[in-house]
């Protein structure tokens, strides 16, 4: 792509994320999130190839459902109660409609049905974009709204852990497998938002380092399925030797830094008195897990001179910088003890 | 509820209604999209006579401005959609089902 509208689109993002972030007003706030889909609806389409095509119009047709669906209720809201400040939300009509319409818009369950078939449409650079800097500022909205005392979002909380760790149980296209990833983290984001707002930053953060360390660790396997994860070893064994931690730390097992969110918003849980929420969450972890593992035992324990797992490809030395991708999967391996700096810093 | 807000939340509720049932095209639902915005685009325009001020009026501008930025986008998508699978029949965009 040419690097001019390869520099417009990307700024089109940056611009619109900014524009959700600083707004104050409905009208504002859906403008950014107007532009933030535009803008990559270019970036992932841009192969013209038939899956990828196909994935930009499904994501074009819900976003912008989302997004009408907030405008809506905002507008509603100023016909109920007279205006449009985002902070000043107190009927709860309008509340429901824009939680709901942002579920829409992050894939959040029982929302989620179009992001692995969007996921699995992109290649693995914009699939990052998507999964990590398009969560930005729907989830600043969520957190302006202040819902209190919501079942609403633990219902989302729960439904998203059970069906973003049962729906990838079957999977083995690595998209797919990162999109049911994707909906468990937000389930468990949505779970505090509630109670501790500043966890549920805590947590989209640490999923953004995850992700990102995961997606890069994809690409410069150049792996899109599990057959193709197994043969990493071939290609970069140091990397492969980091795999399974990358990946364990994505399944939030101590410790590992994605240990930390899970820790901390269990512990505020059980302190509101949603003792089996808390239990539900955590069992729901599980079946995630379970497809870490899957993949961990793939990319590691399929080492010669056991059978291979798939035909050899060719390897080609990789172009992609790796300082990134090294930065990052330092963080997601070892941040662990920060936790009481993050407690103190969100005044836990 | 006053009677405008009745009329326009109707609108857009059997909009949103058509955009999720959409069975055949991918055009009806993007007609269906631009229901929505044009309801949006009405509730907006009569917002200022409920507040009896002109402070807001151009906002229904700004947000026919954005809903056509999408409609073109809708439809940019429509013609790829046209060129990859041959037609915009919804059955023929099932490459990327599990």
């Amino acid at each position: 792509m040419s690097p001019f509208i390869l520099t417009v689109l990307l700024s089109g993002l940056g611009l619109g994320t900014t524009i959700t972030f600083a707004s104050s007003h409905w009208l504002l706030a859906w403008m950014g999130l107007e532009i933030n889909t535009l803008a990559i609806l270019p970036l992932m389409a841009r192969h013209h190839h038939p899956r990828a095509v196909e994935a930009t119009t499904k994501y074009f047709l819900t976003q912008a459902t989302a997004a009408a669906t907030l405008l809506f209720a905002s507008t509603t809201n100023a016909w109920l109660t007279g205006q449009w400040d985002i902070l000043q939300m107190t009927h709860p009509l309008p509340i429901t409609l824009i939680t709901f319409a942002l579920a829409l818009k992050v894939g959040l369950a029982p929302t989620h049905f179009w992001l692995p078939e969007v996921l699995q449409g992109l290649d693995l650079t914009t699939g990052l974009l998507l999964s990590t800097w398009q969560k930005l500022a729907p989830f600043a909205l969520l957190l302006q709204i202040c819902p209190a005392n919501s079942p609403l979002l633990i219902a989302f909380g729960l439904a998203s852990t059970l069906i973003g760790g049962w729906g990838g149980l079957n999977q083995t296209q690595l998209r797919k497998i990162l999109a049911y990833s994707s909906i468990a983290h937000l389930g468990w984001m949505i779970l505090v938002l509630q109670f501790i707002p500043s966890l549920t930053l805590l947590t989209l953060l640490t999923y953004f380092i995850m992700t990102f360390s995961t997606f890069l660790m994809f690409k410069l396997n150049n792996a899109k399925n599990i057959n193709s994860l197994a043969l990493s070893w071939t290609k970069t064994p140091m990397l492969t030797a980091l795999t399974p931690l990358i990946l364990l730390s994505l399944g939030g097992l101590p410790p590992l830094t994605g240990f930390m969110p899970k820790w901390l918003i269990l512990q505020e849980l059980t302190k509101q008195g949603l003792a089996p929420t808390a239990t539900i969450a955590a069992l729901s972890a599980l079946l995630s897990l379970f497809f870490y593992l899957r993949l961990s035992y793939a990319a590691t324990l399929t080492i010669s001179p056991n059978n291979l797992a798939g035909t050899p490809a060719w390897r080609l030395p990789s172009t992609q910088a790796t300082f990134p991708l090294a930065l990052s999967t330092m963080a997601t391996i070892a941040l662990l003890p920060l936790t009481p700096a993050a407690a103190t810093l969100l005044s836990l | 509820m006053t009677p405008t807000h009745f009329a326009f939340s109707t609108t857009f509720l059997l909009g949103l209604m058509g955009l999720a049932s959409h069975r055949t095209h991918l055009l009806s639902a993007l007609l269906c999209l631009e229901g929505m915005m044009l309801s949006l685009f009405i509730a907006f325009s009569l917002w200022t006579l409920q507040l009896d001020s002109s402070s807001f009026s151009a906002s229904p501008m700004i947000l026919l401005a954005l809903s056509a930025c999408e409609a073109s986008a809708g439809l940019a998508l429509l013609v790829a959609t046209a060129r990859t699978h041959g037609s915009d029949h919804l059955q023929t965009l099932n490459l990327l089902q599990c």
